[in-house]
């Protein structure tokens, strides 16, 4: 349902059919694991039984012989990585981290660590020769648990990492903690010895994988001019070009990537693990090379999100949140760079709090290097200061929602950086949540409950660039470089078609290579329909701007002198109307000045924040532990809904990936580091049967630094589930759960104290 | 390895192919036959996108050996609709956005079809407790399930 | 003038102030500005003339790439964050 009232749009909030759909639903959709190429071949990696271990020695030579075998690669065969950090697209990366992930040179710093590679002519031939190289490994004793790796004694997993502040001051021992930030405002202590009521407690959430359907894949051409071809699936192929031309010391302009169908990614597609392993293989061979991750693979050794451990305390007077000091310690898997500082800067931000203090540690551990997943850093934060809320309003005997409505930020509350907010929703969240049919409806019936939750995710902007080239049919090639994850190319093509007045079909949008378009960065930070919008509404005004020209021309008047308006240009004099319809201008292109091409590249500005506010209904069963979701409603503040339908996909999606980090999903490692579930069957993400309709509320309060309002709308869905949840359960049972998952196994045991 | 010589009916045309013992259908599919709309995402079962018929009845593509197809006959996404004439489901999911990255999407629409063809008017649970085998992350099912329905309420009533 | 908040750790480069007013056309001027005031404080956001990998700058709430020449409207507001990424 949206509470949308009348659209000045004719395009944009309509729900036509994607343009890419009939492939997908037809299996005629090219995704990177379809590449099919002459003469190409497979490769397989070998990757590490050991959580932390020095490699002695690594012998090929067996391999080598195998039947089938073509070429076998070490970390020997990579370029010297510079031990330096450079922005390569999200974010900045070490280098020589980069390229020992990819595989390790002389440590193995989590179990399926890669550590060799082997091309063949069938990807059986590939595993058969894998089983032939020999590692020698100095087997050392794993940290795994971020509390356990901030311990003085704990096992190290560099000698050469210092705790870095935010000051540039280092710690003077090497350390698992890899930085230590801290925002704080006010007095916190004068404000708790003040406080009618104080909640305070311990919330931990287990490391998380964002469970994407296709494995990562990689198929590259070393050409014979020594350019490289990439064919993969990945959320930014401009990012996999800069990462694999550093770490193969390769110049960027001799890389092309071409970017595949992506069967998922929420943030674990924007890093690289297998494109310079197969770039590699393919020198070596001289065959195109396609190299493929197992589901195994996919949950050993990509980047889940990081485990987490936050101590916090919460103080309220008069119903005014007062005070709040928290402790983030997240885990960053084997290299720096958890997202603990977005979680630290953010878990605050949907209200107004005059005393707090938050530090937060990013801790090295003994598990794969993390990496972006929905709203990354967020949902763990929220589901501590949500679940604390939820207990102080019942402490002071507040409805939950009136407690959040009575603190919420607005525009000029400062978040906790110091920055005043602009126009923020929240609010209105709120009191949608408050007035939906689902917070007025009772809840009634044994073991069932009630929780809610609010969630904030700042989103992006940065670059984006589009072509789009009229035809002389009148349709357009839209040319865009931002990989199509969930409909984008819908939601830029009716950007468009809005920006031209025309109907939607007339767009055709194409995802280019690197070749064939201006740089974009990563489909990720719920950008791609805010920013590559604003560069498709850019480039629609330059195709404006051109045919009022052309049509002037012909007319001989000034330019200035018509209009464009709903696909027609027009000339209006005293005397007389003149017009000439899109289609009619783009017909005689070639005789007014030829080819018609609008452009639109930009960095994106004013992305601005969202919000949600959810509410879940839940029945416990005391006896097996199982969590039901009966009921779920999901209010989001989402600027301008461009393809409503998407717009609730994208709520939904987050919904459920929320409920499974709630309730089920969780990396469960054994103490030697091996990860017991890394199956689908095991790890166990939300069926369709686990799971309700869920009932996406759209709140459209748009957005002033788009021109059509847009908000990224993808992330912030995924930050309020774990502690509504929570809420409910504790409104179920009256047991307050602060460790994540709250799978039947732990509901049964806290719930009868059995743990 | 040796391979063996199979002959099967596969979207309603008779092929022959040559396969290794142990390679699995979704290998001969996509490897030996191009036919790619059936995805790997497990290998082991768990997740549903190679879902295909196998006389009739949807199974795991990735675990059924390719040389069990000896005289059967196989059903695939290619041989289900085509782009002049969708199959009700296809339309549907285009019409219900059921699908947002689409890997999951050829495995949901096979398997939904042998749910219409054996049971044309399945209600809600129904629908989830059949399609609890296919795996998706992005759409949180929601809007496949309203697909499935809605293309449900055009099939006729089974004679 | 745009105004400079000061995290928490680098209060003390700054005398404790946990805001400055502060001239500046430029990112890079008002930091220079900035130094001014609070010696140390340019080389602890920027490095090679750049924002440093594990910090990130906000203007007006918004963290992105900002070049160091990204002109600031009088009244901005530039605070030093984290550096964040998405999904």
């Amino acid at each position: 349902m949206t509470t949308t009232e009348r659209s000045p749009y004719k395009v944009i909030g309509t729900r036509p059919i994607r343009p890419d759909g009939v492939e997908k639903v037809t299996g005629k959709a090219q995704y990177g694991a379809d590449v099919r190429l002459p003469g190409m071949i497979h490769g397989r990696l070998l990757r590490s039984p050991h959580a932390h271990a020095y490699i002695r020695r690594i012998d090929t030579s067996a391999a080598e012989k195998m039947p089938g075998v073509l070429a076998v690669l070490t970390h020997h065969d990579f370029p010297a990585a510079r031990d330096e950090m450079q922005e390569l697209g999200e974010g900045a990366v070490n280098l020589k981290e980069l390229s020992d992930n990819i595989l390790a040179s002389d440590k193995v710093l989590y179990r399926g660590h890669a550590v060799a590679a082997v091309a063949a002519l069938s990807p059986h031939q590939a595993e058969e020769a894998l089983k032939k190289i020999v590692v020698e490994y100095e087997v050392l004793p794993p940290v795994l648990d971020v509390m356990d790796a901030m311990r003085p004694d704990a096992p190290l997993l560099s000698e050469t990492r210092f705790t870095r502040e935010m000051t540039g001051q280092k710690s003077e021992k090497p350390s698992n903690i890899a930085s230590h930030l801290q925002f704080k405002s006010g007095d916190v202590e004068a404000a708790f010895a003040e406080a009618d009521a104080i909640v305070e407690r311990d919330y931990t959430t287990k490391m998380v994988h964002q469970g994407y359907i296709e494995p990562h894949n990689a198929t590259a051409s070393w050409n014979a001019d020594g350019t490289i071809t990439i064919w993969t699936s990945t959320q930014g192929p401009f990012v996999v070009r800069a990462q694999v031309a550093e770490v193969l010391r390769h110049p960027i302009s001799t890389i092309r990537v071409i970017p595949m169908e992506i069967g998922g990614g929420f943030g674990g597609k924007i890093p690289i693990y297998l494109d310079p392993v197969a770039a590699l293989l393919s020198k070596k061979s001289g065959r195109p090379v396609k190299v493929l991750m197992s589901r195994t693979d996919v949950f050993e050794a990509s980047g889940p999100t990081s485990g987490t451990h936050i101590a916090l305390k919460v103080g309220v007077k008069d119903g005014v949140i007062t005070a709040v000091k928290a402790d983030l310690a997240y885990e960053a898997g084997a290299y720096a760079g958890s997202p603990v500082g977005a979680g630290a800067l953010m878990m605050l931000s949907p209200y107004n709090i005059e005393n707090f203090q938050i530090d937060g540690y990013d801790v090295v551990v003994n598990k794969p290097k993390t990496s972006a997943y929905r709203a990354p850093g967020a949902p763990a934060a929220a589901f501590a200061i949500e679940s604390a809320l939820d207990e102080l309003a019942h402490k002071i005997g507040a409805d939950p929602l009136e407690l959040r409505k009575k603190n919420t930020a607005r525009e000029g509350t400062r978040r906790v950086d110091g920055t005043a907010f602009p126009r923020i929703g929240h609010e209105e969240c709120v009191d949608a949540a408050l007035n939906s049919a689902h917070y007025r409806s009772p809840i009634e019936g044994p073991n069932r409950g009630r929780g809610v939750a609010s969630g904030y995710w700042i989103n992006a902007g940065m670059q984006s660039s589009v072509v789009a080239a009229v035809n002389t049919d009148g349709t357009v090639n839209l040319i865009e470089g931002s990989t199509d994850i969930g409909g984008t190319r819908a939601s830029l093509a009716m950007q468009l078609a809005e920006t031209l007045g025309l109907p939607f079909d007339v767009i055709r949008p194409t995802v280019a290579d690197t070749d064939s378009v201006g740089y974009n960065d990563v489909t990720g930070g719920s950008r791609t329909t805010f920013a590559s919008g604003m560069a498709v509404h850019e480039a629609g005004l330059d195709i404006q701007r051109q045919m009022r020209e052309r049509a002037a021309k012909g007319w001989g008047v000034a330019a200035d002198a018509v209009s464009y308006a709903d696909g027609r240009v027009t000339l209006k004099t005293d005397s007389e109307t003149k017009e000439l319809s899109f289609a009619e201008i783009a017909k005689k292109a070639a005789s007014t000045g030829g080819p018609i091409v609008g452009r639109g590249s930009l960095t994106a500005r004013g992305a601005g924040a969202a919000y949600a506010t959810h509410i879940v209904d839940v029945e416990v069963d005391p006896d097996t532990g199982k969590v039901t979701i009966l009921r779920y409603t999901a209010v989001q503040d989402v600027g301008t809904a461009i393809h409503p339908s998407y717009v609730e996909g994208q709520i939904q999606g987050g919904v459920v990936q929320g409920i499974g980090w709630a309730l089920n999903e969780e990396y469960y490692y054994d103490d030697d580091g091996r990860m017991a579930n890394s199956s689908y069957l095991d790890y166990r993400m939300p069926t369709a049967l686990d799971v309700p309709m869920i009932d996406a509320v759209l709140v459209e309060v748009p957005n002033p630094g788009h021109p059509y309002g847009v908000r990224g709308v993808g992330e912030v869905p995924i930050v309020p589930p774990l502690a509504a949840i929570a809420n409910a359960i504790a409104d179920a049972t009256g047991h307050r759960f602060t460790s994540l998952p709250m799978s039947p196994r732990r509901v049964v045991e806290e719930l009868h104290g059995l743990s | 390895m040796a391979r063996t010589q199979v002959q099967s009916r596969i979207n309603g045309v008779d092929t022959d192919f040559l396969c290794e013992p142990r390679q699995s259908v979704l290998e001969v599919l996509r490897d030996e036959l191009g036919l790619t709309g059936s995805k790997e995402g497990c290998n082991n079962g768990n997740c549903g996108a190679c879902s295909v018929l196998l006389n009739g009845r949807v199974v795991n593509s990735c675990c059924v050996l390719g040389v069990e197809l000896e005289g059967a006959e196989l059903t695939t996404i290619e041989g289900i609709g085509n782009p002049d004439k969708l199959h009700p489901l296809q339309q549907a999911f285009l019409e219900e956005a059921a699908l947002q990255c689409g890997i999951c999407t050829p495995g949901f629409i096979v398997s939904a079809k042998a749910l219409l063809d054996a049971e044309p008017h399945p209600d809600e649970h129904r629908v989830r407790f059949w399609l609890a085998g296919n795996l998706c992350r992005c759409t949180g099912y929601d809007k496949i399930v309203r697909a499935v329905l809605k293309a449900a309420d055009q099939m006729p009533e089974k004679v | 003038m745009a105004m400079v908040i000061v995290p928490a750790p680098l209060r003390d480069l700054c005398g404790g102030a946990a805001r400055l007013d502060v001239a500046g056309a430029t990112l890079e001027e008002l930091l220079r500005n900035v130094d001014a005031l609070c010696p140390g404080f340019y080389g602890r956001v920027i490095e090679n003339g750049q924002v440093r990998p594990e910090v990130a700058v906000a203007i007006n709430g918004e963290a992105a790439n900002y070049p160091l020449f990204e002109p600031l409207s009088p009244g901005s507001e530039v605070t030093i964050i984290p550096a964040i990424g998405g999904g």
